[in-house]
């Protein structure tokens, strides 16, 4: 089993998007967990579980993640991730005799602590995996 | 007669299962791999076959909406899109010619993220990026993120007294976002130096943004009058923002239905319409017809001053294969074909080294 850790250095102008090079590779069925390292400071919980979202699709199912920063906010970035990535249902997608999504409130979300107050209704059903695990450094 | 002018260049817009609301009901459409990747390595594959110029990804940080203000609980049209850079990079590796062209939010978001996102996929594609910074006005995204609120207005409103200065500031803030991503740019350089950024352009403020900050502008419009009319005023503001001695490129903006018989593709529009419950319209012309009749709105269209097309494949797969196939045999027909193109995405729209 291999895994493939793309770095996030936000201040690095010369640095890769982990997303994008992770969803280069996503076609490579070699590389057994594609995770990207995230850097959550300054950055917001929806862009990230939408990219997330959308790696675990197009590797059908191999995404991992590893968020960096301050604890305390990194603490309620993940939790805010998964409130996301809960918002759709299993049966939301129907795709027959007319029907697309099952409700017209598909997506919706509400979640507020300390650090995130936000809603309104996530752009994509989460990919096969759900929540995409945490991968800590090390762990293979 | 004048002389005839350059061979068009070429463009595809994708995105879900076409642009027809209806378009994922169609017998030929793959409704249930829209998130899959099989499925846009093969679209955007089909696109290089056929010689186009690039192909765009359409994106936005909200749920798909018919309404331009916000969510329409509708439950009949394609909902749920993937990452538009992921889509691009995910076909990087497997095609070797075409551009590859998503769409930023650049509203909510930071440059930086931007800059790196593209920098990226100009990486990953030996010089092929573009992108398209899109502002976003919807109270719905602004929920996303909880930083502020935005007031809720739609198209018709811009013109309004107590609106006009918020779209203006809206497109303001994009322009300041696509130059902090060129000072980015500037500092560590991606293959093409500065990928070729694109606005979709619908009304003066953004024209304005584009005679300032873009390399191609893609405009709607419904006759050759309108276009004609679009195109002097975009020139004029490229002159007032100093750029008159630099390529932009205007691009006509339409949707395209193409059978290969005089009537089967108004045939197959009208039995989308049926599905859908509605005609179809749209921000711009929906063509429906042959691909001589095609070749003959894209000439007029030229004539009255656009140096190339964006056009909107009303169902995938089958009018992309139109477009890839039926439509450049038609071109190269009356000599109005470009040659085969490669290398980066700004020598493949000749626009010559980065500012």
């Amino acid at each position: 089993m291999s895994v493939f850790v793309v770095d996030d250095d936000p201040d690095d102008p010369d640095g890769p998007d982990p997303f994008a090079v992770l969803a280069s590779v996503a076609g490579r069925d070699d590389l057994t967990r594609l995770v990207a390292v995230v850097a959550t400071d300054g950055r917001e919980p929806y862009e990230i579980a939408r990219k997330l979202a959308s790696l675990d699709h197009l590797s059908g199912g191999r995404a991992g993640w590893r968020p960096t920063g301050d604890p305390a906010r990194t603490a309620a970035f993940v939790t805010a991730v998964h409130a996301l990535l809960d918002s759709w249902r299993a049966d939301d997608l129907v795709i027959a005799g007319g029907t697309f999504v099952a409700r017209p409130d598909v997506g919706s979300f509400r979640h507020r602590d300390a650090y995130f107050d936000i809603a309104g209704l996530f752009s994509l059903p989460p990919g096969p995996q759900g929540r995409p695990p945490i991968v800590e450094d090390g762990a293979r | 007669m004048g002389t005839a002018p350059p061979p068009p260049h070429l463009a595809v817009a994708l995105d879900g299962a076409g642009w027809h609301p209806a378009a994922w009901r169609w017998p030929d459409a793959r409704p249930r791999e829209l998130l899959r990747p099989g499925y846009w390595i093969d679209l955007i594959r089909r696109a290089e076959d056929g010689g186009l110029d690039y192909v765009t990804i359409e994106d936005s940080l909200g749920l798909q909406t018919s309404r331009y203000d916000g969510p329409d609980g509708r439950v009949d049209q394609v909902r749920g899109r993937l990452d538009a850079v992921q889509v691009a990079a995910l076909a990087a590796p497997a095609t070797s010619r075409i551009g590859l062209v998503p769409t930023a939010t650049v509203t909510h978001t930071r440059p930086q993220d931007t800059a790196r996102a593209v920098a990226t996929l100009d990486r990953l594609s030996d010089g092929r990026a573009g992108w398209r910074p899109q502002a976003s006005n919807r109270a719905d995204e602004a929920g996303h993120f909880g930083r502020r609120t935005l007031p809720r207005f739609d198209l018709a409103d811009i013109d309004r007294p107590e609106i006009a200065p918020v779209f203006a500031a809206l497109f303001d803030e994009a322009g300041d976002h696509v130059e902090a991503v060129r000072r980015r740019w500037s500092a560590a350089p991606p293959p093409q130096g500065h990928p070729p950024v694109m606005v979709l352009a619908h009304a003066t403020v953004p024209y304005r943004l584009a005679a300032r900050a873009a390399d191609v502008v893609w405009i709607t419009a419904f006759d050759a009058a309108r276009v004609r009319a679009i195109v002097a005023e975009v020139r004029a503001a490229q002159r007032a923002a100093g750029r008159a001695g630099e390529t932009l490129h205007i691009f006509g903006d339409l949707v395209v239905f193409l059978d290969a018989g005089t009537g089967a593709a108004k045939a197959r529009k009208d039995r989308l319409d049926e599905l859908a419950g509605e005609v179809f319209h749209t921000d711009t012309l929906v063509f429906a017809g042959s691909p001589a009749e095609l070749a003959d709105l894209l000439a007029e269209w030229q004539e009255a001053g656009v140096t190339g097309f964006r056009l909107r494949p009303g169902a995938l797969p089958h009018d992309l294969d139109a477009i890839a196939g039926l439509l450049p045999a038609e071109l190269a027909r009356r000599g109005a074909l470009r040659p085969p193109g490669g290398g980066t995405l700004r020598s493949r729209l000749g626009l010559g080294a980065a500012r």
